[in-house]
């Protein structure tokens, strides 16, 4: 047991000193020099006081992730609007969907195009359907609504041309009257009754409407 | 009884007696400080495990925040999307120009009161046609169409064919259709004469001609925060 401490009470009571300062010195410029180096992967802990706050280090990647968190955070909290808003927009386009015919329906816009003219009351004015004819537009590259045109050709007094157009124009599909061409009937006299008779007008017309094609459409007939 | 030490003082035993030994004592701070450093070193190095489990958690929270966030975003995207496709679909329903009522009015007109009498007016062929516009971004806001018909005018007196012909306009310009269906301009603006001629038949000047009248409707779905008619 006398080892190191006899050996240290035998030296010299300068050495004494030397050793007694020197030591402590050394393990503390080392576990200071191993802090310094602990402080620097640490970085700006706010535990630490600040003249101790490294630059770098874990808490500044904490604190980039606190950052970042909070960013995605905001743009989470937009959630509710952006749906909200999603669902706004969404209900406008299939409100407006709903008057456009899917492209399966052609044929029952041109049936629906033939029985307005059927349903013009006698009472309100004459319309004799005569054809109609289906112009696709041809799909171009970038547009989701293609045109459709049905080049219809009636034959009509005045009035019920008139109400013809008008229950087209009115129908809950879109249709639309783009071009219209109306020769006046020819003015005979009718010798029985001695009055001047006038001929249906003949009348060319192209109603417009459009089908979405860029996806798959869905909704109800 | 009593016990009496006989041993000289500096033999006789003493009790523990302090002696400061500057040595002992530099040896212990030194001692001491160095406990310190080393409980400081060892909080570091717990604080420096610490701060990377705590890393770990908000590293593993960022990448939750960040997928949640990306539906957000993708989702955000769509909108714009949503917009240009209303825009679109709004575009096209507003480039709709009505023309029953505007075809009852014209009738309407031209079977009504001149203010100057002496005269009729029948209508020839008629021609309703599309003018393309260019389109703006999000759509066209301005529908243009062109209402040609040919006109025939019927006036008892042949010297006054030059008023007919202003009454025929003025009246046309001051009547409900013109100002009511949206026609730009004047209806005379593209009148380039005519030659009346006189029927002896029928004993009657007629004024035969044609007119080119331009039709405006703006799309107003293209303006922000009006929202699609209902109905038509």
């Amino acid at each position: 047991m006398a080892g190191p401490l006899a050996a240290f009470n035998a030296l010299e009571k300068r050495q004494q000193i030397t050793i007694v300062v020197a030591v402590p010195l050394l393990i503390i410029a080392l576990l200071g020099y191993l802090s310094w180096g602990l402080l620097a992967k640490l970085g700006p802990d706010p535990k630490l006081p600040a003249f101790l706050q490294r630059p770098g280090g874990v808490w500044t990647d904490i604190n980039a992730a606190v950052e970042g968190i909070a960013a995605q955070e905001a743009i989470i909290a937009t959630g509710p609007q952006v749906e909200a808003r999603l669902k706004e927009l969404s209900d406008e386009i299939d409100l407006a969907e709903q008057r456009l015919p899917l492209e399966a329906e052609k044929t029952e816009v041109r049936q629906l195009i033939e029985k307005l003219a059927r349903d013009i009351s006698p009472s309100l004015g004459r319309v004799e359907f005569k054809a109609v004819r289906i112009i696709e537009g041809g799909v171009v590259k970038g547009q989701e609504y293609q045109p459709i045109t049905y080049q219809v050709e009636i034959a009509g007094d005045l009035n019920g041309t008139i109400k013809y157009i008008d229950s087209i124009e009115k129908n809950t599909r879109f249709m639309m009257v783009k071009n219209l061409t109306l020769h006046p009937g020819a003015l005979t006299l009718d010798a029985e009754s001695a009055r001047v008779v006038a001929a249906l007008h003949q009348v060319n017309m192209e109603i417009v409407t459009y089908v979405y094609t860029a996806g798959q459409k869905k909704k109800g007939k | 009884m009593i016990l009496i030490n006989l041993l000289p003082p500096e033999l006789r035993k003493r009790g523990a007696e302090f002696q400061f030994n500057p040595i002992m004592a530099g040896g212990v701070g030194g001692l001491a400080l160095c406990v310190v450093v080393l409980f400081g070193f060892l909080w570091l190095r717990g604080e420096l495990a610490t701060a990377n489990d705590i890393l770990a958690d908000k590293n593993t929270e960022l990448e939750a925040k960040t997928a949640q966030a990306k539906v957000v975003t993708e989702r955000q995207a769509l909108i714009a999307d949503f917009e240009k496709r209303r825009d679109t679909l709004f575009g096209l329903l507003g480039r709709k120009m009505y023309w029953a009522r505007t075809i009852d009015e014209f009738s309407k007109q031209i079977t009504g009161e001149w203010s100057q009498p002496g005269f009729k007016v029948s209508a020839g062929d008629l021609t309703i046609s599309d003018i393309p516009t260019e389109k703006r971004a999000g759509g066209a806001d301005e529908v243009r169409a062109s209402f040609r018909w040919r006109y025939k005018i019927v006036g008892e007196e042949n010297q006054k064919s030059g008023d007919y012909i202003n009454s025929f306009f003025k009246t046309i310009e001051k009547g409900p259709f013109w100002a009511s269906q949206g026609f730009i301009s004047k209806p005379d603006d593209r009148y380039d004469g005519d030659r009346p001629r006189w029927n002896p038949g029928i004993k009657r000047v007629i004024v035969e001609g044609g007119v080119d009248w331009q039709r405006v409707k703006l799309s107003e779905f293209m303006k922000k925060g009006v929202k699609t008619p209902r109905g038509n």
